[in-house]
């Protein structure tokens, strides 16, 4: 008896802490909230935030990531017409992939969306590249550009030249390599924000007087904005610190901001310097997303009003 | 000259026709409605004479000119889409304004004419909100708006109303009603619910699995349908099937497999053993206290549900010809009670027996008529 | 008993945690500290006793650790694993954060020297390894592997970085470096995308100390020079490679490893030189970092690739000069490939101070920007 009494009162006494731990957790609404929403913030804190913050720290070492404090990483890098260059072509680089990618990533989608019965298929047969690893992605298309490869056999072939092009090592090829590898990147969001969008929008358009062009223009694109603007920072920042496309597909001229920096680690060994280039390119990234969106926003916000 | 005339319009999608030789007219400044279950074809009329659908066969004329082939942008007539399709990128003022822009109206004549449609549909003042911020009823004007302001020869509306409450559709239906009186411009209103069909309407055009049944003013479908689709669906009808047994002139007596015969008036050329479904409104059935009561035929029956609908009280009265419904002004009859019921031999409609049947055997059909059963079971459907 | 807590006692505990968190710190950064207990220099008598039951390598040489695995494996039930790295900073980056992975890397002299620096490597005792006698007295000299008396690593092969030609092409052999600065070959002729290797040929070229030189200018300029003559700056082994192989290019520099293998796996008419200005060579060194889980099966292991039959295993994958003399085990053709003429001029790629480096990178950053 004073047995199963005593059992009864642990129970009842686990009960009890039981409930009171969730009236202790009820009463604490933020202490709720920071037990749910933690970890993910402890997940970003720790693998992002923490080591940006590293980064901005050997950025402003002399030297090694141990040396002296000093601004010189950002004073070279910035009084240096070489390091502009580099960031001005890197620039225009990315701007012309990722003009290249959402053209024909959109028509893709579009195509898919709108004409296309095996829409299953072929979004697989555009996510199907992702597969393989992106060198041996890469090797491929020095097998089909380069002289008397696949494209240049084909050509001559179908007779549309005489003698091999020998396309690759040039910035066509750096821009063929960074098209094709991230064209799946940005036909994602776009199919998903085109499939996303009423079609009778379009049909009112139309209605409404809109031919097919105007009604793409003031409709379509515009309310598929989104998954536009999604898929150009989706191509624009992994091309603008690429180094493996422009230096096994490029040419003498094919310089990236990305080599460089990649540069800094693995064989000048002047970490911090490359660390500052890394900050220097993130600020530059987010400084054309935040003024691309802004322009893109009155792009896309459709008409002036009646 | 009619406005709109289309004739022998035909659209096959592969095997499936889903309008078989459409013909109709439709007179400048008439409120149309094409009222038919779903799936029976109406809503691809509306899209090929927008021009969203090419006929597989036959003629659409507006205004003298022929609309096949023409684009829907180059077509002088705009539509209310189901979902409305109201541009989410844009404000309401731009919604408005969308169609004259296309078609180059300057900007000051822009704004002048979105303003005076946005007080045509009351919507002062919301010109710079977002289709996102209105309510549907709100939302609704939007799109009728939309549609008006380019000021066209036809107004086309699939089906808009079927999302909105009740009461917002009735008050919807009236708005319809005065803005299509204050514009003159005529309307082509597709719908599936014949309560919008027979309150807004001029003329109906009932279409069934894609062939148009029976066009005319909404009385005269009601009180002379010439189907039992068209009785069926227009209005509630109590039907009992029955095998003529005799042919007296105008009179008919029906054998219904019961007990009691039924009697008919008709100058239908019928034959003792016929069979046929006879169909009766349930207004026109009348309650007696006593089968004595009735002039020519009555049977009893006994009260199982009894509703009231305001003015009318609905009662289903279990008989030995099934149960009928009953749509009467007495109060006095609670459930359970003892009644005999009789109509006017003149007021059954007489169709060749099964015809509603064959017509529901594919599952098309079948689909669409529950969706028509289900329309009926509203008790303001009568 | 209470406790007198003073100022002063306050501030040491605040400098003994400060300390303990720098020795932290440090150990990050730095060795590791876990891995065995034994050490390499435990062994006192050869063969080694109570061999570990795994080994890990990080060998670059894929196929001959391939066969390494095997061999070796079979011969002292070890289990082996190897990862072929393509770029010594990743096994560097290891070191740095802590070893307890690693059991013996196949290292670049300037990288086992950076290794020997920050003492992320074990001492080796080569004196009772019977493989040592077999490492040719040229290697042994010129490789910087030792330090204060100390050994750190064994050479495992010679790496040149000579001129690779067509021999269609060029009817004799090329005596300079000129070749890649002669418009009449323009378009066939290419460099390789490392600031170092390019920065020196244009010191030789122009005729200067490639470990010091003192007109950074004209070496920059030299290599501006060449820019419009360039078919491109390959980036990658396999990709310089099959220049040459799809006689895209008829001159340049590639490596004794991947000419061998253009010439006799790929059949391609190619061959090496070193240029009358001099070429520059290195050493790769097997080493055993500190952190190392199987130490002793890895001292076993260098010992064992040291031996003449499978260093010369190790030409015949991968067509590098073994540390080993193996003359005696090759086929005329491959000795004929391996021999190195005395008159050669053959440079020690030394590490660089970090001021040259530095200075290289940026001219070879501004060549490709120009």
């Amino acid at each position: 008896m004073a047995e199963a009494a005593s059992t009864e009162e642990r129970s009842t006494g686990r009960n009890r802490r039981v409930r009171a731990l969730v009236t202790y957790l009820r009463d604490r609404r933020r202490l709720r909230t920071s037990l749910v929403a933690g970890p993910p913030y402890a997940v970003l804190v720790l693998f992002f935030a923490l080591p940006v913050l590293t980064m901005l720290v050997i950025s402003f070492r002399l030297g090694s990531i141990t040396g002296p404090f000093t601004l010189d990483n950002y004073a070279n890098f910035l009084a240096s017409d070489t390091y502009r260059t580099v960031l001005w072509r890197t620039l225009l680089v990315t701007v012309e992939v990722t003009a290249i990618v959402t053209v024909v990533g959109y028509a893709l989608a579009y195509s898919i969306v709108r004409f296309s019965r095996r829409t299953t298929l072929l979004l697989l047969l555009v996510i199907l590249p992702f597969w393989t690893s992106y060198i041996i992605r890469m090797y491929a298309w020095i097998n089909i550009l380069q002289s008397g490869g696949v494209l240049d056999s084909t050509l001559v072939l179908l007779r549309v030249v005489d003698g091999p092009v020998g396309l690759l090592y040039s910035q066509e090829a750096v821009l063929i390599g960074f098209t094709y590898v991230w064209l799946p990147l940005a036909v994602l969001p776009f199919y998903a924000s085109l499939s996303n969008m009423d079609p009778d929008l379009i049909e009112a358009a139309k209605d409404l007087g809109a031919g097919p062009i105007k009604a793409f223009f003031t409709v379509t694109l515009p309310t598929t904005a989104n998954g536009v603007v999604t898929g150009i920072i989706l191509v624009f920042i992994p091309t603008f610190g690429s180094f493996i496309t422009p230096r096994l597909l490029g040419g003498t001229n094919s310089i990236m901001i990305g080599m460089v920096i990649e540069n800094q680690f693995k064989s000048a060994f002047n970490y911090p310097f490359g660390a500052a280039i890394g900050m220097i390119i993130s600020a530059v990234v987010v400084a054309v997303l935040l003024f691309g969106a802004r322009g893109g926003g009155t792009l896309f916000a459709g008409g002036d009003g009646p | 000259m009619s406005l709109l005339t289309v004739s022998n319009l035909t659209k096959r999608f592969g095997d499936l026709t889903a309008v078989d030789g459409a013909s109709f007219d439709i007179e400048d400044g008439e409120f149309v409605s094409i009222l038919g279950p779903s799936g029976s074809g109406k809503s691809t009329i509306l899209r090929m004479v927008a021009g969203f659908e090419a006929p597989t066969a036959g003629s659409m004329t507006l205004d003298g000119n022929s609309l096949v082939g023409v684009p829907p942008f180059e077509r002088d007539l705009n539509m209310v889409f189901q979902n409305l399709a109201l541009f989410p990128h844009l404000t309401v003022a731009e919604n408005i304004g969308y169609g004259l822009k296309q078609s180059g109206v300057p900007k000051g004549e822009r704004k002048d004419r979105t303003a005076a449609m946005l007080e045509m549909v009351h919507l002062e003042g919301y010109g710079d909100r977002n289709p996102d911020e209105l309510s549907g009823g709100e939302q609704q004007r939007v799109a009728l708006a939309r549609a008006l302001v380019n000021e066209p020869a036809l107004v086309l509306f699939d089906e808009p109303l079927s999302s909105l409450d009740r009461k917002l559709r009735q008050h919807m239906q009236s708005e319809l009603q005065r803005i299509q009186a204050e514009t003159g411009i005529t309307f082509l209103y597709v719908t599936h619910d014949q309560e919008v069909a027979l309150s807004v309407s001029d003329r109906l055009i009932v279409l069934n699995d894609g062939r148009i049944e029976q066009v005319g003013p909404v009385e005269e479908l009601y009180d002379e349908p010439a189907t039992a689709f068209v009785a069926d669906f227009i209005g509630d009808v109590n039907a009992i099937s029955a095998t003529v047994v005799e042919r007296d002139g105008e009179h008919l007596t029906l054998d219904a497999g019961t007990a009691t015969n039924l009697r008919a008036r008709t100058d239908g050329r019928w034959q003792p053993g016929d069979r046929i479904d006879v169909c009766v409104r349930p207004h026109e059935v009348r309650l007696l206290d006593a089968v004595g009561d009735a002039r020519s035929f009555a049977t009893r029956g006994t009260v199982r549900t009894r509703s009231y609908q305001g003015s009318d009280i609905v009662y289903t009265v279990e008989t030995e010809w099934g149960p009928l419904t009953v749509n009467a002004r007495e109060r006095g009859h609670a459930v359970g009670d003892e009644v005999a019921v009789t109509w006017d031999a003149a007021d059954a409609h007489l169709f060749p027996a099964g015809e509603s049947d064959a017509e529901s055997e594919s599952t098309d059909a079948t689909a669409e008529r529950s969706a028509s059963e289900s329309d009926r079971a509203r008790p303001e459907g009568a | 008993m209470t406790l007198d807590i003073n100022r002063r006692n306050v501030l040491k505990a605040t400098a003994g945690l400060s300390a303990a968190g720098l020795t932290g710190t440090a150990g990050c950064l730095g060795g590791g500290s876990g891995g065995s207990s034994r050490a390499p220099t435990d062994v006192t008598e050869w063969p080694p006793e109570d061999l570990e039951g795994n080994l890990n390598l990080w060998n670059w040489y894929d196929d001959w650790a391939e066969y390494a695995k095997e061999e070796f494996g079979n011969e002292f039930g070890v289990t082996v694993t190897n990862s072929g790295y393509s770029s010594p900073d990743q096994w560097y980056a290891k070191l740095q954060s802590g070893n307890s992975e690693i059991d013996n890397i196949a290292a670049t002299t300037n990288w086992v020297e950076r290794s020997i620096e920050n003492d992320f490597l074990h001492e080796l005792p080569v004196d009772i390894m019977p493989a040592w006698e077999n490492i040719t007295d040229r290697v042994k000299d010129v490789s910087s592997y030792q330090k204060d008396g100390k050994t750190y690593a064994v050479p495992e092969s010679l790496v040149l970085y000579p001129l690779t030609y067509n021999e269609e092409y060029f009817d004799e052999e090329p005596r300079s470096w000129d070749v890649l600065w002669d418009e009449a070959h323009k378009d066939r002729i290419v460099m390789w995308d490392n600031s170092t290797v390019s920065c020196q040929i244009a010191a030789l070229y122009t005729g200067q100390d490639p470990i010091e030189p003192d007109d950074f200018g004209e070496i920059e300029e030299v290599l501006k020079q060449q820019k419009p003559l360039l078919k491109t700056y390959w980036g990658d082994y396999q990709q310089g490679m099959s220049l040459f192989v799809n006689e895209e290019a008829v001159a340049g520099p590639l490596t004794m490893g991947r000419t061998y293998t253009a010439r006799f796996g790929e059949g391609a008419p190619v061959n090496y030189t070193a240029p009358d200005e001099g070429a520059m060579y290195t050493s790769d060194l097997f080493v055993i970092p500190k952190g190392a889980p199987n130490p002793i099966a890895s001292l076993q292991f260098t010992n064992w690739a040291s031996e003449k039959k499978h260093a010369t295993k190790l030409f015949e994958t991968m067509g590098y000069m073994p540390a080993v003399d193996i003359g005696s085990e090759l086929s005329e053709e491959d000795r004929t490939f391996t021999e190195w003429p005395d008159s050669w001029n053959l440079v020690f790629s030394a590490t660089l101070s970090d001021e040259v480096r530095s200075k290289y990178d940026e001219i070879w950053t501004a060549v490709k920007a120009a």
